[in-house]
């Protein structure tokens, strides 16, 4: 009797390996591209193409923020995002925190790309499409080897926008790569060489995937789902060492805000079509950062 | 004999040993590597204190070479059962951290079911974890994380039959937590663990494991290892 319970569910996971949204295997064995190796392509790729810098942006201004939209082959909702973004006046441009993908394949990049390329009301000409919107990869972005469409489409996962300011004040928003769960020797140097010039800018906004924080029960975060402690300790160090205004994560689908310090740190919800009531983020810069939640 | 690097809680051990009171020491030198955070060397101490078969207090305390302070204590109590049988048990832990810009504070406290054979065991249970910054905010507003219901597992396997009261043993675990003198609830690893009896009071107990990444619900990467070697003396 045992051995056949034992048979089903060797069977089932078989099946669920076989499946399009989950990468069974890739939960237990390591695929794909390790952090280390992701972080330094896309360092490559930023030696070659340099920071984005937007200048002429009013004092204060909005960032929309979202995450987890897991596209599979349409994406109604983050076209709506999208959409609210352009239309309102004070935003500058919209930021979406990983896992775009829902399946396996190409489709949910270029679904997302192609969104990136409708025509904004805003920024025509000289401003490229891909700078009204910045992307970072996410877990499940990386299932099934995945991030060589991601790499294809977005380019890099690890750099910085910095918002120049018609009063001159700059504010600097910093993008990473924790799509395995941790950001990696490399990256996190970068991170702190980055963040030593915290002086230079009046706001720090970091966005990265991961949550830091184990704090969802649900099933998608048990039993593990979070940075190595170490790792997790050291950047709330650093965060709080550098002032970081604002730290955007994603991945467990819910609004969540904390403070340590004097950071504060904020979940956005998720835009996937199977949300109820989704929500995305608009964040406000100005002499200080402030942000809420909006449905979308 | 030792309560020591086992899947049970302390106070659970000695119930089945018979014990009365007992004041155990435990020093420890560990080194952690992770790819992300590098190399970190460190030295840990704790004592444990069991006034009675069922109830138990360990105080810790860790230096890690990043210039991370830790200290505990940690109280464990046998709520029903027994060892030979399994049982439920509430572990209760203060835990203060001292990084170079942050101070944190933490408070987990956890119930586990534990389940005991001669070869094997087995816990599982849910925590709470509530964290506080003691670098207050600016704005004098609040500073606290909590954590709720993670779950907690460990399945722990021993060659040798411990009931035989073995001078060495050695065995594996797969478990979300580790019980070394500072840690929290985290990622699952594998370990291997072992210990070897000196004297009646003098053992010398190690371990080593595998530091995952993201795993179940992310792609795995393993991400570093860990290895812990020491001596405990029961005084």
């Amino acid at each position: 009797m045992k051995l056949k319970y034992i048979a089903l569910i060797v069977l089932a996971a078989v099946a669920w390996t076989g499946c399009d949204r989950l990468d069974v295997k890739g939960m237990f064995f390591s695929s794909g591209t390790h952090t280390e190796d992701r972080v330094a392509e896309w360092l490559a790729w930023n030696e070659e193409h340099p920071a984005t810098v937007l200048t002429g942006v009013p004092d204060e201004y909005c960032v929309y923020v979202t995450s987890d939209i897991h596209i599979t082959d349409e994406a109604p909702r983050v076209e709506a995002f999208l959409s609210a973004e352009y239309a309102d006046p004070r935003a500058v441009f919209s930021i979406v925190g990983g896992d775009i993908a829902n399946v396996r394949g190409e489709t949910p990049f270029r679904v997302m790309d192609s969104l990136l390329h409708l025509p904004h009301p805003h920024y025509h000409s000289p401003r490229p499409a891909e700078d009204t919107c910045f992307v970072i990869i996410g877990n499940h972005d990386i299932y099934f080897d995945c991030q060589e469409y991601y790499k294809k489409y977005f380019h890099t996962s690890t750099y910085t926008v910095t918002v120049q300011t018609v009063g001159g004040a700059q504010d600097l928003f910093v993008f990473l790569d924790s799509g395995n769960a941790t950001h990696g020797r490399r990256q996190l140097a970068w991170l702190k060489e980055v963040l030593g010039r915290r002086g230079e800018y009046r706001n720090v906004v970091v966005c990265t995937h991961t949550c830091l924080f184990r704090t969802s029960y649900n099933y998608s975060t048990t039993p593990a789902a979070n940075l190595p402690e170490d790792e997790c300790y050291e950047l709330l160090d650093l965060m709080q060492e550098s002032r970081v205004n604002l730290f955007l994560m994603g991945h467990f689908h819910h609004k969540e805000q904390h403070t340590v310090g004097d950071v504060e740190y904020v979940m956005t919800d998720n835009l996937n079509e199977e949300k109820e009531v989704p929500n995305y983020l608009v964040v406000t810069c100005g002499k200080r950062v402030s942000y809420e939640y909006k449905e979308l | 004999m030792f309560f020591l690097l086992v899947a049970l809680p302390a106070a659970l051990q000695a119930q089945e040993e018979g014990q009365g009171a007992a004041l155990t020491l435990r020093g420890y030198g560990l080194y952690d590597f992770h790819y992300a955070t590098g190399a970190i060397g460190g030295a840990a101490l704790a004592l444990d204190w069991q006034p009675s078969p069922t109830f138990a207090l360990s105080l810790g305390a860790e230096y890690a070479s990043t210039n991370r302070i830790s200290a505990n204590l940690q109280g464990e109590a046998v709520l029903a059962g027994s060892a030979k049988a399994g049982c439920l048990a509430l572990r209760n832990r203060y835990l203060w951290r001292h990084y170079p810009s942050l101070d944190l504070q933490e408070f987990t406290s956890a119930l586990e079911l534990v389940g005991h054979l001669r070869h094997w065991d087995l816990n599982l249970g849910l925590c709470n974890r509530y964290t506080a910054a003691l670098v207050q905010r600016s704005d004098g507003g609040g500073a606290t994380v909590l954590e709720p219901m993670n779950v907690m597992f460990a399945l722990e396997g021993w060659w040798r039959d411990r009931a035989a009261a073995p001078a060495w043993n050695v065995g594996v675990r797969w478990s979300s937590y580790n019980d070394f003198v500072i840690e929290r609830v985290a990622n699952w690893f594998f370990s291997l663990r072992g210990f070897y009896s000196l004297s009646d009071k003098v053992r010398l107990t190690g371990e080593v494991g595998i530091h995952p990444v993201g795993s179940l619900n992310l792609t795995a990467s393993y991400d570093g290892w860990f290895g812990h070697l020491g001596v405990a003396a029961r005084l």
